[in-house]
C-alpha cells in the first residue's frame, strides 16, 4: 500500500436504540481492494452507509487527510467516496445514458471537464451498456444493472469505492465476469475498493485485505493470502458466532 | 395497575353519557341546537374515522353522504309526511346502498384514486341537488315548518328531545364501531392497513373489508346527515358543497382519526370555531378568519400531534397513568425509522 | 361541423389551463408524494399578488416575470416550512396537510382581498380572430400560446438539462441519489417551486376569463386532479394530455349531452376518467410501479 486514503477508529452506529457497530478500526491504502466479510447482519451494510454519512454514526473518520465524520451525504458523495447501494440503487424510469450522467454530477468541479472521457471509459469496461444506452434501465438485468451501478459511482470519480454486495442475485458466472471487471477497475480508474460481500473466496480472489465483521466489531483482518489460505476466515465466521452463542446460553 | 388504566375511559364515558342525558334539563334551547349539531357531526366523524384512522382509506366525500341522508329524510318527511324516524331509515337505506355502490369502483382504483372518485362525488353532489328542483327545492332545497322531533304532551321541548334523539343515536354509533374496531372485521382492517399485499398473503379478503368499512361509514355518515337535516329544519344545496366535505376530513384528523372522543372534538371545533371567531371579528370577516384559524390549526396538528387532539391527551394521561403503551411504542419506532434514513 | 370544431376548440384551450395546473401537480406529486389540493389556490395568491402590482401602474409583462419568481419562492417556502416535517409521514397526512393549505390559502386571500369577483385585464386586448369559420379571442389566442410555451420550457427542461434529471432521480430513487450527492430536500424544495411557477400561469391566463376570486381555481384544479389521474400522475406528458381530454370531454358534453349543461358537464370527464382508471389504475401514461403510497 503506498499511504494510507481512508482510516476510522471506534466508529459507533445505531438504529434508535439498537447499536449496531461497536467500534470499528479500519484502514484502505490507496489504490488497495479490501474485502468486508461477515455473517448477515453483522453491520457491513450499516459500515458502509456510515462512510457515505447516510447513517449517523460517531468516532473519527479520516478521508485522504480530512475529518469527514461530520459531513452530510451529499457532500462526501462529491468529494471522491463513491457508494454502490446494495440493492444496486438504479433509477429505474431513468435511461441507461441518464443513469451515467446522473453520476457524473458529483464529479468534484475540476474533473467536470473529463465527463465525456470517462463515459467513454465507462462504455469500454461494460461494453453491454453502450448497446443499452437508451433503455430504460428497469428493464435491464439484475448483472446488467449491477454493472450499470458500478458505473454510475465510477462517472464520480471516486478515490474510494464503496460496493454493496456486487454479487448479490446474480449467477455465479456472472459474478465470475463482475469480479474480473472490479479488479481492472482499480488501476484503470485508481480508486480504492472496499468490497462488502458474502461470496469471500471470490472477494478474496481479488482483494489484497481482508476484513471481517462479526456482531459489529472487527473479528478478523489480515492479508487476503493469510485468510485465503489458512482459511481463517470460515473459522473467524464460525467460531466467533459459536462462541458468542456459548457464551449467551451459558448466561440464561 | 393495567384494569386500573382500562376502567378509566370506561369511566369517563359513562360519566359523560351521564352528563349528556341531564344536559337537556339545564342549557336553553338555543345551546341545545348547537349541541345537537355537535352530537349529529360528531357521528358523521366518527364513521370517517373508521375509514380513514382503521382501514387507511381516505374519503374527500363524506360531506355529500352527509347530505345526502339529509336530503333522503327530509324529502319524505317534509312533501310525503313521513314521520321523522321512517326518514332517517331511509337515509340509512339509502347511504348504505350508495356507499356500496361507490366503493366497488372505488376498491378497483385505490389508493389516491378514491380520494379523486370521492372528490367527484362531493362536488357534483349540490349540482345535483339544485338540477333535481321539483324533488329537492333547488337553490332554496328543503325546509320543515315545525320541528319533526315532538312530543307535545311530554312537557319537554323539541330541542330537548331532539338532542336525546342525537345523543341515543351517537352512543349506539360509538358502541358499535368500538365493537366492529376490536372485532374480527377490526383485526382485517388493521392488518390491511399495515401491508395490504401481507394481508392478503394471510387470507384476507382485502377488498370485501375495505368495502365493508366504507359501507358501514357511509351508513353512519347518512344517518348522522338525516338527523343533523331534521335537527336544524332546513337542507340546502349550500350546506353540502366541496369544502364541507374537507371540512369533515379535517375534523378526523384534528380530533385524532383513531379516538371516538376525537370525533366529538372535531365536531366542536366545526360548530363552535366560527361562534368563537365572530365575538373576535364581526360579520362576514369572521368566517374566513375561522377558516384560516382551521386551517392552521389543522397543518399545526398535522405536524406537532400527528395523532390529533385526543391522541396527544391520551398519551399525555397515558404518561400520567403509564397507560397505552402499545401506541407509545409505534410511535417511537417511526421516529426512528425517520431519523435513521437522513444523515446528521 | 364548424360548431364541434368550435366547442373542441373552446375546449382545448380551457383544457390546456387544467393540463398546465395537472403538470403542477404532478411535479409535486412525484416528488413529494403528495396530492397538493392547495394547487389551484396557490397559483389564485399568484393572480391577486399580480394585480396589485398592476394597480401601481405597472406593465402587465414587466409583472409577470417578478410573480413568477415571487410565486416559485412561495412554492418553495410552503415546502420548506411544512411540507418537510411530513415528508415521511405518508400519504393520509400529506393529502390532508393539502387541505389544510387549501383552506388556509382560500381563507387569507377572502381576508386581504374579500370574497367579490374583481375584474382582471386581459394581457392581449380585446379582439377576435376569425378564420376558417372558427373564432378565437385574443386573449384564447394568447393563451394557448403561452402555456403551449410554458408546457414546453417545463418539458425540455425535465427532459433536457442537469436541473430536470436531478428532479427526476430525486423524486424516484432518493436513497440512490444521496449517494450520488443530491440533497433530497433541496431538490423537492426546487420542484415545488417550479409547480408553483407552472402553475401561476394557469391562474393569470384564467383570471381575465373567470374573473379573480379566491374560489376561482376551485374547480379548475378539481378538473386537473382528474385530468392527472387519467394521464397518469407520474407522467409530466400524461398530465397535459389528460387536461386537453378533460377539457374536450367537458365543452362537448355541456353543449351536446341533454341535461348537462353548464356546471354539470363535470360529470363526464370525471366518469372518463373513473373508467379508464379502473382500466389502467396508474392512468394512460402511468407506471405503475412508481406510484408511492
Ligand atoms: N434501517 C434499519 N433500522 C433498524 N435496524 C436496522 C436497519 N438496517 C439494518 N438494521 C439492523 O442492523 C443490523 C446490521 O444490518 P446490516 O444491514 O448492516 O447487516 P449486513 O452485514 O449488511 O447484512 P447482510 O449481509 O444481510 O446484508 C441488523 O441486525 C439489522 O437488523
Ligand atoms: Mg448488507
Amino acid at each position: 500500500m503506498t499511504g494510507t486514503l481512508l482510516r476510522i477508529e471506534g466508529l459507533t452506529a445505531r438504529y434508535g436504540t439498537v447499536q449496531v457497530l461497536h467500534g470499528v478500526d479500519l484502514e484502505i491504502g490507496s489504490d488497495e481492494i479490501v474485502a468486508l466479510l461477515g455473517p448477515n447482519g453483522a453491520g457491513k451494510t450499516t459500515l458502509l452507509r456510515a462512510l457515505s454519512r447516510v447513517v449517523s454514526s460517531r468516532g473519527r473518520m479520516v478521508f485522504d487527510g480530512t475529518d469527514i465524520s461530520s459531513w452530510s451525504g451529499a457532500r462526501t458523495a462529491t468529494s471522491g467516496v463513491g457508494h454502490v447501494p446494495e440493492g444496486r440503487g438504479t433509477f429505474v424510469d431513468l435511461t441507461v445514458d441518464e443513469n451515467l450522467r446522473l453520476g457524473a454530477l458529483a464529479r468534484p468541479r475540476e474533473l467536470k471537464s473529463t465527463a465525456g472521457a470517462d463515459l467513454d471509459m465507462v462504455y469500454e469496461t461494460f461494453p453491454v451498456l453502450q448497446d443499452m444506452r437508451r433503455r430504460t434501465a428497469g428493464l435491464l438485468s439484475g448483472g446488467q444493472q449491477q454493472m450499470l451501478a458500478v458505473g454510475r459511482a465510477l462517472m464520480a470519480r471516486p478515490r474510494l469505492l464503496l460496493i454493496d454486495e456486487p454479487s448479490l442475485g446474480l449467477a455465479p458466472i456472472v459474478t465470475r465476469q463482475l469480479f474480473d471487471v472490479l479488479a481492472q477497475i482499480r488501476r484503470r480508474w485508481s480508486v480504492s475498493l472496499l468490497i462488502a460481500e458474502q461470496n469471500a473466496r471470490l472477494s478474496l480472489e481479488i482483494a489484497d485485505r481482508a476484513v471481517v465483521l462479526a456482531k459489529g466489531q472487527v473479528a478478523v483482518s489480515g492479508s487476503a493470502e493469510e485468510l485465503g489460505y489458512g482459511d481463517a476466515v470460515r473459522r473467524a465466521y464460525l467460531g466467533v458466532a459459536n462462541d458468542e452463542e456459548g457464551g449467551k446460553g451459558a448466561g440464561r | 395497575m393495567r384494569h386500573v388504566s382500562r376502567l378509566i375511559p370506561r369511566l369517563g364515558w359513562i360519566i359523560a353519557l351521564g352528563i349528556g342525558v341531564i344536559l337537556p334539563l339545564l342549557v336553553s334551547d338555543f345551546d341545545l341546537l348547537d349541541l345537537s349539531r355537535v352530537l349529529t357531526l360528531a357521528m358523521a366523524v366518527a364513521g370517517l374515522n373508521l375509514l380513514v384512522g382503521h382501514s387507511g382509506q381516505v374519503s374527500v366525500g363524506h360531506g355529500a353522504i352527509f347530505g345526502l341522508g339529509g336530503y333522503a329524510a327530509m324529502i319524505p318527511v317534509v312533501s310525503f309526511g313521513w314521520p321523522w324516524w321512517a326518514g332517517v331509515l331511509l337515509a340509512a337505506v339509502l347511504s348504505l346502498a350508495f356507499g356500496i355502490l361507490l366503493g366497488i369502483p372505488a376498491l378497483k382504483m385505490g389508493g389516491a384514486n378514491l380520494g379523486l372518485l370521492t372528490i367527484a362525488v362531493a362536488v357534483v353532489f349540490p349540482l345535483l341537488l339544485i338540477r333535481f328542483q321539483p324533488l329537492t327545492g333547488g337553490t332554496f332545497g328543503m325546509f320543515l315548518p315545525s320541528p319533526a322531533i315532538s312530543l307535545p304532551d311530554s312537557g319537554f321541548t323539541s330541542r330537548q328531545l331532539e338532542f336525546w334523539v342525537c345523543l341515543l343515536a351517537l352512543a349506539v354509533v360509538f358502541v358499535a364501531l368500538r365493537n366492529l374496531v376490536h372485532g374480527r372485521l377490526g383485526r382485517a382492517l388493521a392488518a390491511v392497513r399495515t401491508s395490504s399485499l401481507l394481508a392478503a398473503a394471510n387470507g384476507i379478503a382485502v377488498n370485501r373489508v375495505k368495502l365493508i368499512a366504507f359501507a358501514v361509514s357511509s351508513t353512519v355518515a347518512g344517518v348522522a346527515g338525516a338527523l343533523y337535516a331534521l335537527v336544524v329544519s332546513i337542507a340546502v344545496p349550500d350546506s353540502y358543497v366541496f369544502t364541507f366535505s374537507i371540512a369533515l376530513l379535517a375534523a378526523s384528523v384534528i380530533g385524532g382519526s383513531r379516538s371516538w372522543a376525537g370525533a366529538i372534538i372535531g365536531a366542536a371545533i366545526i360548530v363552535y370555531l366560527p361562534t368563537l371567531a365572530e365575538a373576535f371579528v364581526g360579520g362576514q370577516a369572521a368566517g374566513n378568519w375561522s377558516q384560516f384559524v382551521y386551517a392552521a390549526g389543522l397543518a399545526l396538528c398535522l405536524i406537532v400531534a400527528p395523532s390529533g387532539i385526543a391522541g396527544a391527551v391520551t398519551s399525555l394521561l397515558g404518561r400520567a397513568f403509564a397507560y397505552a403503551p402499545m401506541r407509545r411504542a409505534v410511535v417511537e419506532r417511526s421516529t426512528d425509522m425517520r431519523t435513521t434514513s437522513t444523515a446528521p | 361541423m364548424t360548431e364541434l370544431l368550435q366547442q373542441t376548440l373552446d375546449g382545448l384551450s380551457a383544457g390546456l389551463i387544467y393540463g398546465i395546473l395537472a403538470l403542477a401537480l404532478s411535479v409535486v406529486f412525484q416528488g413529494t408524494g403528495m396530492l397538493n389540493f392547495a394547487q389551484g389556490e396557490m397559483a389564485t395568491l399568484s393572480a391577486f399578488v399580480t394585480l396589485v402590482f398592476l394597480q401601481f401602474g405597472m406593465p402587465f409583462w414587466a409583472v409577470l416575470p417578478i410573480v413568477i419568481v415571487l410565486s416559485a419562492l412561495g412554492g418553495a417556502l410552503i415546502e420548506r416550512t411544512v411540507v418537510r416535517p411530513l415528508e415521511r409521514s405518508g400519504e393520509l397526512p400529506l393529502l390532508t396537510l393539502g387541505v389544510a393549505l387549501l383552506l388556509g390559502i382560500n381563507a387569507m386571500m377572502a381576508i386581504i382581498w374579500g370574497t367579490n369577483s374583481r375584474p382582471f385585464p386581459s394581457p392581449f386586448g380585446q379582439g377576435v380572430v376569425t378564420s376558417l369559420g372558427l373564432r378565437m379571442t385574443y386573449q384564447q389566442l394568447g393563451s394557448l400560446i403561452t402555456l403551449l410555451a410554458v408546457l414546453t420550457v417545463t418539458i425540455l427542461v425535465f427532459n433536457r438539462t442537469s436541473i430536470g434529471l436531478r428532479l427526476r432521480a430525486v423524486a424516484q430513487n432518493p436513497d440512490s441519489a444521496t449517494l450520488l450527492g443530491q440533497h433530497r430536500g433541496k431538490w423537492l424544495m426546487i420542484g415545488w417551486g417550479i409547480a408553483a411557477a407552472v402553475g401561476a400561469f394557469a391562474a393569470l391566463v384564467a383570471a381575465p376569463v373567470l374573473t379573480l376570486s379566491p374560489g376561482m381555481m376551485t374547480f379548475p384544479l378539481l378538473l386537473a386532479l382528474a385530468a392527472a389521474t387519467l394521464g397518469g400522475l407520474t407522467s409530466r406528458v400524461g398530465a397535459v394530455v389528460g387536461g386537453l381530454i378533460v377539457g374536450v370531454s367537458n365543452s362537448l358534453a355541456g353543449r351536446y349531452i341533454p341535461g348537462l349543461d353548464g356546471d354539470l358537464a363535470i360529470v363526464v370527464p370525471f366518469v372518463i376518467t373513473a373508467i379508464v382508471v379502473v382500466i389502467k389504475p396508474a392512468g394512460i401514461f402511468g407506471k405503475a410501479r412508481t406510484v408511492r403510497v
